[in-house]
Order: structure tokens, then C-alpha cells, then sequence
């Protein structure tokens, strides 16, 4: 009788002590994912308010390199807006792109010959072009060898030598080694 | 059915009984010896179990040379009081607590018997027989089953001493108009008893007709005879008689007219009982305690499991407020940061503006400031961040220098003018100027 009160005793045992343990570390998991959910809760509400902001202004870089034909393409457009024909769209050179020492960034150049154009025409392809991408920097200006138009309005046209730069936001920094 | 179990113990053996009705059973077992109590009282509960015992009441009459006998005034007592209050009255007898001792005893009208068993030799062996599971509800010594029993309520006569001749020593019985009184004497010398009768009549001045039981009472009887006590009459009775016949057939009486006799276990023994069913109390509410932490761990956990789903729910929401189409991931908050991160470095840094600095303004900063004048002509504007170098011809040194001093009066820093004659009239003129910084009014497009 007495050994079987024993057994059961420490069979009861083993199992409070069982559910103990589990139910107490179940408990604790719980409880510990439940804080840290807490936790992330307020930073994710924080974090959708300035996406939300930031992706109402315009961005100042771009997420992957240019290719060329988007280039073409974007010079196309700017130097139609002003009526002139893609004939004046020269060249165009993508070079590689770049690591900004120690940051995340890459730039990305592209040098464009346009020909022929007046200092104003060429001032409306920069402000469409530059409206279409936020994210493009005129770097470098060479306005060379003017030449008077045919029309009557006696206006300098010039070739004009432009480097755009891009910014490419890519913050997987390679290592040195 | 009527029926009782006992286990007598005498010097030799002990002896399990048991009867139902009239049929009475038997089994002997030798002596423990050597052998622990535990070990014993197992087999002995083994025994009886075989014999068909069931957790029934038991009786255990033991060796009367294992007792202390005596009896005093129940005035001494108080009034109504109990087996207990009686063990500590004893206990203030007696050189032993109340726990250690098991008490037996008869009321009369004027005295009480009593007979204590000596706690030393049988505590193990009570101890023993209980964890065994024997239901021990009585003891007290064997000569007490028969006298209280076989003697005592026959008595021929109102006022009488009976004695008794066990294996070591005396038992007196002095019984006078309902008064009893006993004693033992545990020396088995014939001259103890004629010197305790000399003191009887010392103190009472007669001494009553004796009845005295013996294997062999003759011996005894002459004695007393010869000693002046004419009123004795020997009863031959041996011991084996006792428990073969005596005994159990007094038990079978017993069940039809119960047994006037008060015992109590070894308090001590009902207190580790106690203490026992206290331990046990405590032990499965601790078990239960400590269940129920489990479980009432296992609902709050489910509390936090759901609350915690509720809020991967509403993470999910946000995910999806900025992310309409995408599947939510596991890691919200991580996906989320990452976005902002990328977000924040599309905006560009200060770094990213230090390292490109736009020519645009610088050119139109140039343009707003310098118009060309009718003399001047210009061959070439280089343009880089916020340097730029303009060439170009004009009829007068003077006002290449003129367009310089203009251009640093707007806080340009300027090298040159450089001219240079040429063959056909004029000057060619380099001028090159960097910007100190970009001009808050600045129109940041050609005009």
C-alpha cells in the first residue's frame, strides 16, 4: 500500500513537475515573444509613417546602375519636349560605375555630346531632363565651337559636351580583403 | 460474519489467530531473532494475508514481562477524562513520555488497572507491522485477555486475590466490591509472593480467599499454606492451554460480548500517523501545487500566444498599408527597416553631395552676372561642380579684366584674366573662377 502511495506520489511528481516546466517555459516563450511583438509593433508604425514621408519626396539617388538604352531614352524625351530632333543626340558614353570611398553609394557617369544647340535650348533639354529624373546631377558643362544658325534669329549654337551623374544607392559595401 | 484477528507473542513464538464464528485458525512463526523488524513484520503480514487478512482490526497480545502493571485511585484522574488524559497521568508516573508508551487498562469502580507496554522492545516492531499494513487496534499483555475475560468476570466471590504464575514472575489481581487492583512481580521467586501477601495483610489486616493459577500449582499452594494462608486453591493452567483453547475461545465470546477493555496505541506511533497522513496531506498538495503552476503557465501562455497573433496580425496590416500587394514576411519589423534604410539612402546623404556638386548652377550664376558684352565673344565654357573656365576674344584687354572684377565682386574666386594678342586685332582672354560656395540666391537654371 505504501510503495504504491510512493509510485503515485512520484509519478504525480514527475508530471507536476513535467507541466511545470513545460507550462513555465511555455509561459515564458509566450510572454517573451509577446513583449518583443509589443516591441516591434512601435517601431513598425514609426517605420510605415516615414516610408510613407520619404516616398513622397523625390529621391536623390537611384537603386541600380542606369542602363544605356534608359539614358538614351530619357535624353530622347527631354530633347523632344523642346521640338528638336534625337539627330542632335551625338554620342553617348556610360562609364562604369563607381564606389564613393567608404559609403554606400556608387556614381555612375555618362558623358553626352548634343549638337547643335543654343545655350537656351540646351538650358530646357537640362531642366527636362532633370525633371524626369530626380536622381541625375550634371556634373560637368562644355559648351564648344559656336556657330551661328541659319534662322533669322541670329543664334549661337554650340556643341555641348555634358557628364550625368548618377547616384546609386547600393549599401552592400564589398570587402577589402 | 463475525470475526477477529490476533497475534499473541509469547517466549517462544507468534501465534496468528484468527476466528470466524466459532472456527479458529492458526499459524505459529518462530521468533524474529536476528531478523529486522521490517523484514518480519512483512512475512507476518505475507501470513496473514495468506490466512485471508483484509486491513481488519487486530489485536496483539504480547509478553507480559514486556509490561508495567499498576493500578491507582480513578479520583486521581479527572473526571470523564480520556485514554489520552489518563497516558499523561501515567507519563507523570512514569520515567517515559506519553508518546512512548501504549496503554491497556480496565476501570473498576473505585480504581483503574493499567498496564503499560514497554516502549523500547516494541516500537520497531509496531512501526514495523504498520508500513506492513496491519491494523494494530489493540495491545496489551495475553494474561490481561484471559483474566479481564475468564477470571475476572466469573468471580465466585465478592472480595478475593488471584495470582498468577507466568513465565517470569507474578501477576496480582486484589478484587474487593468492584475494586481492582493489580500488580506484577517480576521476580519468579515463591517467597516474592508470600512477602507481598505479608504486606497485604499488613496494610488490609485480612488477607481474602486466593485463587492461584499455575502449570503446576501445588508447589505454590503448600507454600502458602504453610505460611498461615488457609484460603487458597491452586488452578492448574498452563500456558499452551492459554492460547490453544482459552484465548481464542474468549475472542469468540468477546465478538458477542465486547471486551471491557480500554487500550491505546503508542501515542508517538499515531502521531508519525499523523504526521505520516500529514506529510502525505502536504506532499499531494504540493504535487498539486505544483501542477497547477503548470497548467495556470500553460493559460497564461496561450493568453500571450494569442495576444501575440493579434499582433502579428496588425503587423501584417502596416506591412501591407505600404506594401499593398506583397505577402507579408516573418520578419515585418526587419522588411520594414530595410525599406526605410533604402529609402533613406535614395534621399542621398551629405557625403553624396560633397562628392558631385551640380555645374548647372554655376553656369547660370555665370550667365545672370557676366552678359556677354557686343566686344566680346566667347569661344568656350567649361564647367565643372563650381569651376568654370570661359575663353573667348575681345577688342580690349580692359574688359576681360572687367568681367573678372565683376565675377569677384560676386565672391567668385577668379584667375586671370590671360590674354593673349592676336595677330589680327584683339585679345583672346581665359578667364577661370570658382565659385566659394554655392549662392543661397542662386537660380540653379540658365536664364
Amino acid at each position: 500500500m505504501k510503495r504504491i502511495w510512493i509510485w503515485v506520489l512520484a509519478v504525480g511528481y514527475g508530471l507536476a513537475i513535467s507541466a511545470l516546466g513545460v507550462g513555465g517555459w511555455y509561459w515564458w516563450s509566450s510572454q517573451q515573444a509577446y513583449r518583443e511583438l509589443q516591441d516591434q509593433i512601435h517601431d513598425c508604425q514609426d517605420f510605415v509613417r516615414e516610408i510613407q514621408t520619404l516616398r513622397q519626396r523625390p529621391s536623390q539617388a537611384v537603386v541600380r546602375p542606369v542602363s544605356t538604352a534608359t539614358v538614351t531614352q530619357q535624353l530622347e524625351n527631354a530633347v523632344r519636349v523642346i521640338g528638336l530632333s534625337a539627330d542632335c543626340l551625338r554620342s553617348i558614353e556610360p562609364q562604369a560605375a563607381a564606389r564613393i570611398e567608404n559609403s554606400t553609394y556608387k556614381l555612375q557617369t555618362i558623358r553626352v555630346t548634343l549638337s547643335p544647340l543654343s545655350i537656351s535650348q540646351s538650358s530646357q533639354v537640362f531642366q527636362a531632363l532633370l525633371t524626369e529624373e530626380p536622381a541625375l546631377t550634371i556634373s560637368h558643362l562644355s559648351y564648344q565651337s559656336p556657330s551661328f544658325s541659319n534662322d533669322l534669329s541670329d543664334r549661337e549654337l554650340w556643341q555641348v559636351e555634358i557628364t550625368l551623374t548618377y547616384r546609386i544607392y547600393d549599401p552592400k559595401v564589398q570587402s577589402p580583403l | 460474519m463475525a470475526t477477529w484477528w490476533a497475534i499473541i507473542v509469547d517466549e517462544s513464538r507468534w501465534t496468528l489467530m484468527n476466528g470466524a464464528n466459532q472456527e479458529i485458525a492458526r499459524v505459529s512463526v518462530d521468533h524474529p531473532g536476528e531478523q529486522p523488524p521490517q523484514e518480519f513484520a512483512l512475512a507476518v503480514s505475507n501470513t496473514l494475508r495468506e490466512m485471508g487478512y483484509r486491513q481488519d482490526p487486530l489485536l496483539l497480545g504480547i509478553d507480559p514481562a514486556d509490561c508495567l502493571t499498576t493500578s491507582f485511585p480513578l479520583e486521581s484522574l479527572p473526571a470523564g477524562s480520556t485514554q489520552e488524559a489518563l497516558n499523561y497521568h501515567l507519563e507523570s508516573l512514569l520515567p517515559v513520555s506519553a508518546e512512548e508508551i501504549a496503554v491497556a487498562s480496565i476501570r473498576g469502580a473505585t480504581t483503574i488497572c493499567t498496564v503499560v507496554v514497554s516502549p523500547t522492545s516494541w516500537r520497531p516492531f509496531l512501526e514495523a507491522l504498520d508500513n506492513a499494513g496491519l491494523v494494530i487496534t489493540q495491545i496489551l499483555p495475553w494474561t490481561w485477555l484471559f483474566l479481564a475475560t475468564s477470571v475476572l468476570g466469573k468471580f465466585p466471590q465478592p472480595t478475593g486475590l488471584l495470582i498468577w504464575q507466568v513465565p517470569r514472575g507474578f501477576e496480582f489481581w486484589s478484587y474487593s466490591q468492584g475494586t481492582i487492583t493489580t500488580w506484577r512481580s517480576l521476580n519468579n521467586d515463591s517467597l516474592e509472593v508470600v512477602r507481598c501477601l505479608r504486606q497485604l495483610q499488613a496494610e488490609c489486616a485480612v488477607i481474602p480467599p486466593v485463587d492461584f493459577y499455575s502449570e503446576d500449582p501445588t508447589p505454590m499452594v503448600n507454600i502458602l499454606r504453610n505460611a498461615g494462608l488457609t484460603l487458597v486453591t491452586g488452578h492448574a493452567i498452563s500456558q499452551s492451554d492459554v492460547f490453544r483453547e482459552a484465548i481464542p475461545n474468549l475472542l469468540c465470546e468477546k465478538i458477542q460480548t465486547p471486551l471491557n477493555l480500554q487500550t491505546s496505541l503508542f501515542p508517538g506511533v499515531m502521531r508519525w500517523k499523523s504526521i505520516r497522513s500529514s506529510l502525505m496531506f502536504a506532499a499531494c498538495s504540493w504535487m498539486v501545487l505544483i501542477g497547477s503552476m503548470g497548467v495556470y503557465g500553460f493559460i497564461q501562455g496561450s493568453q500571450f500566444h494569442s495576444a501575440a497573433q493579434t499582433l502579428r496580425e496588425q503587423q501584417k496590416k502596416l506591412y501591407q498599408e505600404v506594401f499593398p500587394k506583397q505577402t507579408p514576411p516573418m520578419a515585418v519589423r526587419s522588411r520594414l527597416a530595410s525599406e526605410v534604410t533604402k529609402l533613406r539612402g535614395l534621399q542621398g546623404g551629405t557625403q553624396t553631395h560633397r562628392q558631385v556638386v551640380p555645374a548647372l548652377p554655376t553656369l547660370a550664376r555665370w550667365l545672370t552676372l557676366v552678359p556677354t558684352p557686343n566686344q566680346a565673344t566667347i569661344n568656350s565654357i567649361e564647367v565643372s561642380g563650381r569651376q568654370i573656365e570661359v575663353s573667348g576674344e575681345v577688342l580690349q584687354v580692359g574688359e576681360a579684366a572687367s568681367i573678372a572684377e565683376t565675377l569677384t565682386k560676386a565672391n567668385f574666386q577668379v584667375t586671370g584674366p590671360s590674354t593673349t594678342q592676336l595677330n589680327g586685332g584683339g585679345f583672346a582672354y581665359v578667364i577661370t573662377a570658382l565659385e566659394a560656395s554655392p549662392s543661397p540666391d542662386s537660380p540653379g537654371r540658365i536664364p
